[in-house]
């Protein structure tokens, strides 16, 4: 079953590079845009730092590193699980029916339907300045640091997939959640800061959001082990224990879903 | 007399309507306020630490000037994310690709005017569910400074206007980009992005490196944030202020030409079945 499942999504993924491939100049249009938008992203902390050497305790590519994780996490989760974000069209407008009677699991089979160029061009330039960081650190050389970046990005994935997977599937019993979701991924602009230089409020809320766990906590554990031991060390299992609740919230959504939808 | 009153009654009747669309979509609202109030905390405290640390800043901005600055750039930030940039750019460009324009050319109103009367609807709307609570949060929070001076808060006011005039001709011009590019989510991003960057949201101009200085300068993008925060904190006075008003203006006629043109080169080659 997970080997079929895994020719499906390769397949569906070829398809959709292939369609890139061939509308050239859209791919190229894409491109130069993302890249315009990644390069004016770092180039406001490239400002910032230009008249401070740290933001608090951090180094200028420490918190190039906090950025890139949580982007990437961000873009993991739109490339390879777009259901969980799309899920929520469906569920309004009650057009899962197609998915349903096909012989594979839903979540998996409509997340292989979609690769957005978007999040994959995001994910190599955010990729590429997150390699760069970690050489500039100096981190290649300390396997169990680059074991925990690991860990980190896929913490941060996590928490994404759980966030957005939730948003989706509880438009099954509110309608549409289309603000919500926005809103979430709009704050993702504003919350790769290390948190322990805002204020305890701001850093509480982005905790208990949990933002910090995309971003903050588990790259803060990887390059400090010891100042940030449980928050960091918390990390995966936050993401996991999100992703979990939102699977959860997702079974029910399956079970409560009407081919009529909800948005009428 | 009659002539006058056949345009502008289509125009009134698409403002009421419009604005009871925005009224009736008060949750997305709600949510743009709470990621404009996010967003704001975060950024002032992130330039509270960059002018805590740097001199260079210090004899540029005092303190509460610079986080006045940043607060009130977020209240007038047109490009925000959330309601007001989905409904319209995503709803302009959905009806290019859709094919759905080909109602909104058989409408008794010209269509640049009837994108123009409908972004002023959704305009007053983000102002009053999301300006203007975000303004009276920071300001009962004590972070806030008051207008310079109560001439300063009319030219604000005046100012904020015709950054709505400019706003409307660059978000005329995107939308109407949709009909060569097929790509809304891009050029959202993009726009979004080049405008909070040389607008001065995030940064204020005042601080950037020369040739970027000089390169926003020479965009319509400061007309839109940099100009009435710049007014708002007394930064522009006499001449200056006159001249920046006119500036400004001078962009969002520049911009309503300009989609004029634009939209006479996009209009033949849209398919009214969608594209």
């Amino acid at each position: 079953m997970m080997r079929h499942l895994i020719h499906v999504y390769g397949v569906s993924i070829t398809l959709r590079l292939k369609q890139y491939a061939q509308y050239r100049v859209d791919a190229w249009l894409q491109l130069s845009m993302r890249l315009l938008r990644f390069g004016l992203q770092l180039a406001f902390l490239g400002i910032a730092f230009s008249f401070v050497d740290r933001f608090g305790d951090w180094s200028p590519w420490e918190v190039v590193l906090m950025w890139c994780t949580g982007v990437i996490g961000f873009y993991i989760q739109d490339a390879f699980f777009c259901f969980a974000t799309q899920s929520k069209i469906n569920f309004y407008n009650g057009r899962l029916d197609y998915a349903l009677v096909r012989p594979l699991p839903v979540f998996a089979q409509e997340s292989a339907r979609e690769m957005p160029l978007e999040s994959l061009l995001n994910m190599v330039f955010f990729g590429v300045a997150f390699a760069i960081a970690v050489v500039r650190l100096g981190l290649y050389v300390q396997p169990v640091t680059m074991l925990l970046l690991v860990v980190a990005l896929a913490a941060s994935a996590l928490v994404w997939l759980g966030i957005a997977t939730f948003i989706s599937c509880i438009t099954v019993w509110v309608g549409r959640t289309f603000s919500l979701w926005q809103s979430f991924s709009a704050l993702n602009d504003y919350v790769k800061y290390p948190l322990d230089i805002f204020p305890v409020p701001l850093k509480t809320l982005l905790t208990v959001v949990p933002f910090g766990f995309t971003t903050f906590y588990p790259v803060a554990f990887a390059l400090r082990s010891g100042e940030y031991a449980w928050p960091g060390a918390l990390s995966l299992g936050v993401g996991l224990l999100v992703f979990g609740l939102a699977f959860g919230t997702y079974v029910l959504a399956l079970r409560h879903y009407s081919s009529v939808g909800s948005g009428i | 007399m009659n002539r006058m009153r056949d345009v502008l009654m289509p125009c009134w009747g698409a403002v009421i309507a419009f604005l009871k669309v925005g009224l009736a979509m008060r949750f997305n609202f709600f949510m743009s306020l709470l990621v404009t109030l996010v967003a704001s905390w975060v950024l002032v405290s992130v330039w509270r630490i960059i002018h805590g640390g740097s001199t260079t800043v210090q004899g540029v901005f005092g303190e509460q000037e610079l986080v006045t600055y940043v607060i009130v750039a977020q209240v007038v930030n047109l490009a925000r994310m959330g309601w007001i940039n989905r409904n319209i750019v995503y709803r302009s460009l959905r009806h290019v690709r859709t094919g759905q324009i080909a109602l909104d050319l058989a409408r008794p109103i010209d269509l640049q005017v009837l994108r123009y009367v409908e972004w002023a609807a959704v305009f007053v709307v983000d102002l009053l569910l999301v300006a203007v609570p975000v303004w009276l949060v920071w300001y009962v929070s004590g972070s806030l400074a008051l207008p310079a001076s109560p001439v300063d808060a009319v030219f604000f006011f005046v100012s904020v206007a015709l950054a709505w005039f400019v706003m409307c001709g660059i978000h005329f011009l995107v939308s109407l980009l949709i009909v060569w590019t097929y790509d809304e989510i891009g050029l959202l991003m993009v726009r979004t992005a080049i405008q909070e960057f040389f607008g001065g949201t995030l940064i204020p101009l005042a601080l950037m490196p020369a040739p970027l200085a000089v390169l926003a300068a020479i965009m319509p993008f400061q007309a839109v944030v940099y100009t009435p925060v710049s007014i708002y904190l007394g930064r522009l006075q006499g001449q200056e202020l006159i001249f920046a008003l006119g500036i400004q203006a001078a962009w969002g006629v520049a911009l309503l030409l300009a989609g004029r043109w634009l939209w006479g080169r996009a209009a033949p080659k849209l398919e009214i079945q969608g594209g």
